[in-house]
């Protein structure tokens, strides 16, 4: 089995008293749409950063497409192959869509700008023009960081709570656009949400966090079967007793 | 890191908060001198590097923090990270070009007077030797220099625009109305000042009779308060501006060796914070 | 005129230090291509050359490089999802078919136990004989899929190949003797370790045997050098050229008629290459020879 992401007892803590990780262990295989599920402030968001390099580990380790996080230059050189959305997208709010998307070509060193209006079409903000993404709605915003994450051509792609400030064709236009990436260009995508429903229609695999822990790790089809046998009924019954035990 | 810099640059020539800087310094630094040659009185000493010194300063710490801060503010200094460039090429990246603007600005201000220094003043003859010169404005260049890599690493620190912009342009302000008349009177004032003792109306006019008073301001060398006004004199930026204009050409080295010390010490403490810094 | 001359010289030294620079900066640039077009195609990743240089010519063949590139990805996707498809149905329809086969094998056990004729007796030995071969090529199958789909249970770890050769030929003493076939066994004094994976090693050597068994016409040659190479040779006069090249592709057998199913070899090579070794079919002078090597 592949892995593009694995933790071996992960930790951070900000200042010594605050410990946010705590012997953090994960396995994202490839290839597949990796659903973390876990209540506000368990980890989700620390841990994409840390993948990021956005922020430091306090200690343990982790490797990203096998480069371990020892090794500083492989996991930098292993990040050309990923984006993330966290949090809120990043881009200039004074400039326009593709302006935003022609900083990124060119901060990626990317040859040919024509992939661009492709771009914008695959998330439905060729129409914008000239206006300034500050002037955007919080669904457009979420559309234009799907599309700065796809312009290096990843190969993983992490996003934090993606569907939470999206309208509901925004959350189906999100799902169709997701798994088709995962299939046609093999896209791994890590995707922390708190909308259970949603993610359990594209998932393929789960990694429940609570409390900086990874406390079960399965795939999609092993917890359909888990739930069809146990007294379980939806992803939400198991996730909250999950996280009551 | 060719990615890095196009992409900070690309940004700094499409700002236009950046041109209008340069020309307000280039017609400001114009009009300050034309001023100067127009007043018949003036020995223009203090002139030689403008009233736009302290402008300029101000230039910088607005022009430094909108650049460098709406990095942060946007994200896209995690953007950066988040696509493989090292902390250190970003760091790098967004100082040189922080550096260049500013260097920028200066030129704009040393266009703008020098031309009418040379027609008017006699740069460049006996008076003003173009070598002197030279010196001189290296040495502030390297001071601005410095200023610039201190914001930036303030910036770095408080990643909020108008904080830090507020923050340098009280600290220019302040250093220059506030402590630098204190740091003058503590550290340069003579043993005694000459009073009025009275003055006569005689048939020959008015006679004035001095005597000299003790000056309280005045400290023994050696003493702290003497020492450590004049360390922050010399040390500060206005107190190297007013060494520079006066152009003592031997303090001038020192200063320019000073300064560049000064700038590698916050570069590589900036960048070192910058390697462990978390950011959302 | 001095000054005019010196001048002249100041600006064309300035021109030849910029076409140094520009001549360094090309290298660089072609460099950094051909240095993202060995990774890229090296590992199976959507990544696209990225260039530093502003330079047309670079760009253009930067774009170019790309363009390629994204075909060659769209179709290797399409190429393995299709495959991935395609082993999982092939690991469940295996899976599935045990079922029938177990109960189609009980109610033979049934009608053996009932009155027959000879000819019904007869008929019901072939069927019996039918439905083992279609269990073992199921099993057969099921085994392959798995292997070739999942990297469970690969622990590589120090073994001494002599060692395992000569279990494994134990092993098969019986069947030797049975067929009436004295194998020739030259294996090399010194150890030969190498870290692989015991169980896949005991399947290849194992495979490659009783394939020999099977087709043999009465002889067997093993050898083991020091470099780490292992050769098995076996009489094979109907055997053709082409037909030694094609014995390692999956379901090829050369005579369909005995009840084995092309996959021993098949499997034997996946697990070779799983363990980082080369094994290759040759015809000399009317044997087979097989060889394997695991480099140090």
């Amino acid at each position: 089995m592949d892995y593009v992401i694995e933790a071996d007892r992960l930790c951070k803590n900000y200042g010594s008293r605050h410990r946010v990780l705590k012997e953090f262990d994960i396995h994202v295989p490839k290839g597949s749409i990796y659903g973390l599920i876990g209540k506000n402030g368990a980890g989700k968001t620390t841990f994409m950063r840390i993948i990021c390099g956005v922020q430091p580990l306090t200690s343990g380790e982790f490797s990203l497409f096998g480069a371990k996080s020892s090794d500083t230059n492989a996991v930098r050189k292993a990040r050309e192959r990923i984006s993330a959305v966290i949090e809120s997208p990043s881009f200039y709010p004074h400039m326009s869509a593709k302006d935003n998307l022609i900083q990124q070509y060119t901060l990626l060193g990317i040859p040919s700008t024509e992939g661009i209006d492709e771009l914008l079409e695959l998330v439905g903000l060729l129409n914008t023009g000239k206006k300034k993404v500050k002037d955007f709605s919080l669904g457009m915003k979420q559309r234009l960081g799907i599309a700065m994450a796809l312009a290096g051509s990843p190969d993983l792609i992490i996003l934090d709570e993606p569907m939470n400030r999206l309208e509901p064709e925004g959350v189906v236009e999100l799902r169709e656009t997701i798994l088709r990436l995962n299939k046609e260009r093999d896209i791994t995508f890590v995707i922390s949400s708190h909308i259970l429903n949603e993610l359990s229609k594209i998932a393929t695999d789960y990694g429940f966090i609570r409390d900086g822990k990874l406390i079960e790790e399965i795939t999609a089809r092993d917890l359909e079967a888990k739930l069809s046998s146990s007294s379980h009924r939806t992803l939400e019954d198991y996730f909250l007793d999950l996280m009551n035990r | 890191m060719r990615g890095l810099l196009k992409s900070d640059f690309g940004r700094l020539f499409k700002s236009v908060i950046f041109y209008i800087l340069l020309v307000v310094t280039f017609f400001g630094s114009m009009y300050s001198e034309y001023e100067t040659w127009s007043d018949p009185e003036c020995t223009c000493v203090e002139h030689r590097a403008g009233d736009f010194w302290f402008l300029i300063l101000m230039f910088v710490s607005i022009m430094v923090p909108m650049f460098v801060c709406t990095d942060f503010s946007c994200g896209m200094i995690r953007n950066k990270i988040t696509v493989g460039y090292s902390r250190a090429k970003v760091y790098a990246s967004s100082l040189i070009t922080s550096v260049t603007s500013t260097l920028l600005i200066v030129a704009a201000w040393f266009l703008g007077y020098y031309p009418i220094g040379v027609a008017h003043f006699g740069f460049n003859n006996d008076n003003w030797p173009v070598a002197d010169l030279v010196l001189g404005y290296m040495g502030f260049v390297v001071m601005i220099v410095a200023f610039t890599a201190g914001i930036h690493f303030v910036c770095t620190l408080v990643t909020k625009k108008a904080l830090v912009i507020v923050m340098s342009i009280l600290f220019v302000l302040l250093y220059t109305t506030f402590f630098q008349p204190m740091v003058l009177i503590y550290g340069y004032s003579n043993e005694t000042i000459t009073v009025i003792k009275n003055e006569d109306e005689t048939e020959e006019g008015l006679v004035v009779t001095y005597t000299e008073e003790e000056n309280p301001y005045y400290f023994e060398d050696g003493t702290p308060i003497k020492t450590a006004a004049r360390a922050v004199d010399t040390f500060f930026v206005p107190g190297q501006i007013v060494m520079l204009s006066s152009m003592q050409k031997d303090r001038t080295s020192v200063f320019v060796g000073y300064d560049i010390v000064v700038t590698i010490i916050i570069v590589a403490v900036g960048n070192a914070v910058f390697a462990r810094k978390n950011m959302k | 005129m001095e000054k005019l001359l010196l001048v002249i010289i100041g600006i064309l030294l300035l021109v030849i230090a910029a076409l140094i620079i520009k001549v360094l900066s090309l290298r660089r640039s072609i460099d950094e291509i051909i240095k993202d077009f060995g990774d890229i195609i090296e590992k199976e990743t959507n990544l696209q050359i990225r260039v530093s240089s502003s330079d047309p010519h670079i760009r253009r063949a930067a774009i170019r490089l790309n363009e390629e590139l994204k075909k060659l990805r769209e179709v290797s996707v399409i190429y393995s999802r299709g495959n991935n498809e395609l082993k999982t149905a092939i690991m469940n329809i295996s899976h599935d078919l045990r079922t029938p086969l177990t109960a189609i094998n009980g109610y033979l056990d049934l009608l053996d136990n009932e009155d027959k004729s000879e000819d019904a007796g007869r008929y019901l030995s072939i069927i019996r004989e039918r439905v083992e071969a279609l269990k073992s090529l199921t099993e057969e199958l099921f085994k392959y899929s798995v292997i070739s789909s999942t990297k469970d249970d690969f622990k590589p770890e120090e073994i001494v190949l002599n060692s395992e050769l000569e279990t494994t030929l134990a092993s098969f003493y019986g069947a030797l003797v049975e067929k009436g076939i004295e194998p020739e066994i030259e294996i090399c004094d010194s150890k030969v370790v190498r870290t692989l994976d015991r169980k896949s090693i005991q399947r290849i050597f194992s495979n490659i045997i009783s394939n020999a068994i099977k087709y043999s016409e009465g002889d067997l040659k093993v050898t083991l050098d020091e470099e780490g190479t292992i050769t098995f040779s076996n009489k094979a006069s109907g055997l053709t050229p082409t037909e030694v090249g094609k014995l390692f592709n999956r379901f090829y057998t050369v005579e369909s008629a005995h009840h084995s199913t092309g996959l021993g070899l098949s499997i034997a090579k996946l697990l070779s290459e799983k363990n980082g070794g080369i094994i290759e079919a040759l015809l000399i002078e009317g044997s087979l020879v097989i060889r394997i090597s695991f480099p140090a």
